[in-house]
């Protein structure tokens, strides 16, 4: 029998659960969050760190397979794909982002708007919205960038135009069904102005699916870029990105199928921790899903 | 801390002129391209300060809609008003929507019937009362956070300052309710519209809202207009209640006369509906048929296809007739009628 004793039980202090503690349990956000992450380290430094110049050709060693010195071969002008990737993390990075951006920055407040207005406001916008998206991307793309002459800005300001009414669309269709719930009413019942509800109330409860799918579009972004580049309104020679290389790659296939592998899988593995950000995003800016 | 008062010095403070005066207030709502429905009807009446007011009658008899008319809360463009609203002497009709917006919250406010979904779920319950009181009167955040937290108190929620940091749905259904109701009390406004405050929560936390409602009203003097199909809690919580049936008011009365003896066969038709235990009848009386759609009105009295006392001259359209007693009443047989009330 044991001796009673007035010491109370070792209590195990409660841990208050953080966000933070939240998130580094999430494979999936650690993983994608360390990926970008050592990408864009390596697009800052790429200057510094890059083994051979990327732009000037060896004609000494054309479409070489993967060897010491050269770790992933070499391309159809002999420059090294190491050294080609690194430059060309920069600029496909920045022209995703910039392209989403732009079409959040346009898509977001017509969607609010259409949504919230209703009537001629929302019969005007969804209909401009219809004829934008009814057009073939890449092609209303290549009229754009035809029209401002190619470049990398021509090319990712055409891409924000065209994927402006998803973002349009996905927020008006949540506004429509934000707006008409109570605490909208309530809002205005304690003297809060239109602007107010939309900024408050209605832009923190239509935002969520459009977080996701910046993080998908960021994926089609990097691809599409790569059409472009294809194409060849993207980024002008000699300058690249993954898009350019895969495009250059593509035309080499027969000869050295291998050329493709380093920028799809880059474009790949980029594109799935967009998808991985934009999802856990949403889940931490929601206060209803549990993180504990 | 000083207990703070909010209380608007400009206003007047005559007990003679009513808070709230409604006189021939009709809503109608668009049914078509070009048809419209009445679904109020020449509504009148007046509220005075400090006075608790029971709108009751069965859903769709326009109660609801006549309390959201009151702050100019109809969906714009679909619903539209006649008659005046007048508000501590000036007409809120006429009053432009940035006048109406300083209005709201501030000297009228509402309480509604949903607690679940009437709260923004993406903010804590601090930051939703924190910016109404921000929108009324210019204040530092730690300043309305202090506010905030006395107004959570106020209303019975424990640990306030714990409470202003959760989101709503980390609070029950009864805790939601008093929150609304400290952000709709938390400017101190004249007036306060309760839209059903308690038909979503069960019936021990509803007898809680209702005397922290009548607490907080009567310690503030602040006018109540109760909207209710729930004649029993109408009977404990207002000094007058008016009855409302198809859009149209068909008795005001003070409340205890209306309990003893109503003056309109629907008034105790709705009374004799009250389930009592004392009653030994195995069936609860109820009143056969329903509410008249808006587009279908009887042309003369709107109760008469329901009513049991119908005789001929029911089918006119009916007045209300303000009798010497103060009581009003829309039935030309009110002088003959002795109908039963919940007391007899």
């Amino acid at each position: 029998m044991s001796v009673l004793t007035n010491e109370p039980p070792a209590v195990k202090k409660d841990r208050v659960p953080t966000k933070f503690g939240w998130l580094i349990r999430q494979p999936k956000a650690v993983l994608s969050v360390t990926f970008l992450t050592v990408l864009i380290v390596i697009a800052i430094l790429a200057p510094w760190i890059m083994p051979y110049d990327p732009i000037a050709p060896n004609f000494g060693a054309l479409l070489q397979p993967p060897m010491p010195g050269h770790w992933l071969g070499t391309d159809d002008l002999g420059r090294d794909v190491v050294s080609r990737l690194m430059a060309g993390a920069g600029p496909s990075l920045l022209s995703a982002f910039a392209s989403v951006g732009l079409a959040v920055v346009l898509g977001v407040p017509f969607g609010l708007l259409a949504g919230f207005m209703g009537g001629w406001t929302d019969t005007i916008i969804s209909r401009v919205l219809d004829a934008m998206l009814s057009f073939p991307t890449i092609l209303f793309a290549v009229g754009i960038a035809g029209i401002l002459g190619p470049s990398m800005t021509t090319g990712l300001v055409a891409l924000g135009v065209l994927f402006a009414p998803q973002f349009a669309r996905l927020v008006r269709a949540r506004t429509l069904v934000v707006r008409r719930e109570l605490f909208v009413d309530a809002s205005r019942a304690f003297g809060a102005s239109n602007l107010r509800i939309i900024m408050r109330h209605i832009l923190p409860n239509a935002i969520q699916s459009a977080i996701v799918h910046a993080g998908l579009l960021l994926a089609i972004a990097l691809l599409a870029e790569s059409s472009l580049s294809f194409l060849g309104f993207g980024v002008q020679p000699p300058g690249t990105s993954w898009g350019a290389m895969l495009a250059r790659a593509y035309a080499y296939m027969e000869v050295n199928p291998f050329l493709m592998f380093p920028p799809g899988i880059a474009i790949l593995l980029t594109a799935l921790s967009f998808n991985g950000l934009g999802e856990t995003l949403r889940v931490l800016l929601d206060p209803q899903s549990p993180k504990a | 801390m000083k207990p703070v008062s909010y209380r608007d010095p400009s206003l007047t403070d005559n007990a003679a002129q009513p808070l709230l005066s409604v006189s021939d207030l009709s809503v109608y709502f668009r049914a078509g391209r070009k048809s419209s429905n009445r679904v109020v009807d020449n509504v009148t009446f007046d509220v005075a300060r400090g006075e608790t007011v029971g709108l009751v009658g069965e859903s769709g008899s326009g109660k609801t809609v006549t309390g959201l008319s009151l702050l100019g809360l109809l969906p714009e463009g679909i619903a539209w008003t006649e008659g005046q609203i007048g508000f501590d002497g000036k007409d809120i009709g006429k009053m432009s929507e940035s006048e109406m917006r300083r209005l709201r919250g501030r000297h009228i406010s509402m309480i509604f019937q949903e607690p679940m979904t009437a709260l923004d779920p993406v903010f804590t319950i601090g930051e939703q009362l924190t910016e109404t009181l921000r929108t009324h009167f210019p204040m530092s955040k730690r300043e309305a956070r202090e506010r905030a937290i006395t107004a959570l108190e106020d209303v019975g929620i424990p640990l306030p300052h714990k409470r202003v940091e959760e989101y709503p749905h980390h609070l029950s259904g009864g805790m939601r309710q008093r929150a609304m109701i400290a952000i709709a009390l938390a400017c101190e406004p004249d007036l306060l519209i309760a839209d059903e405050p308690t038909t979503a929560l069960d019936v021990t936390i509803q007898a809680q809202i209702i005397d922290l409602i009548m607490k907080i009203v009567s310690d503030r003097n602040t006018a109540l207009i109760f909207i209710s199909h729930n004649l029993g809690v109408v009977s404990q919580v207002c000094d007058r209640m008016i009855t409302m049936y198809a859009g149209q008011v068909v008795e005001d009365s003070v409340t205890d006369e209306v309990l003893e003896q109503p003056l309109h066969p629907y008034s105790s038709g709705l009374l004799a509906s009250v389930p009592r235990k004392s009653v030994s009848s195995s069936r609860l009386p109820s009143i056969p048929g329903r509410v008249p759609s808006p587009d279908a009105m009887p042309p003369g009295c709107r109760f008469e296809p329901r009513c049991t006392f119908a005789q001929a001259g029911c089918e006119a359209a009916q007045v209300l007739h303000r009798r010497a007693d103060g009581r009003v009443v829309r039935c030309h047989r009110h002088d003959q009628l002795t109908l039963k009330g919940a007391l007899t």
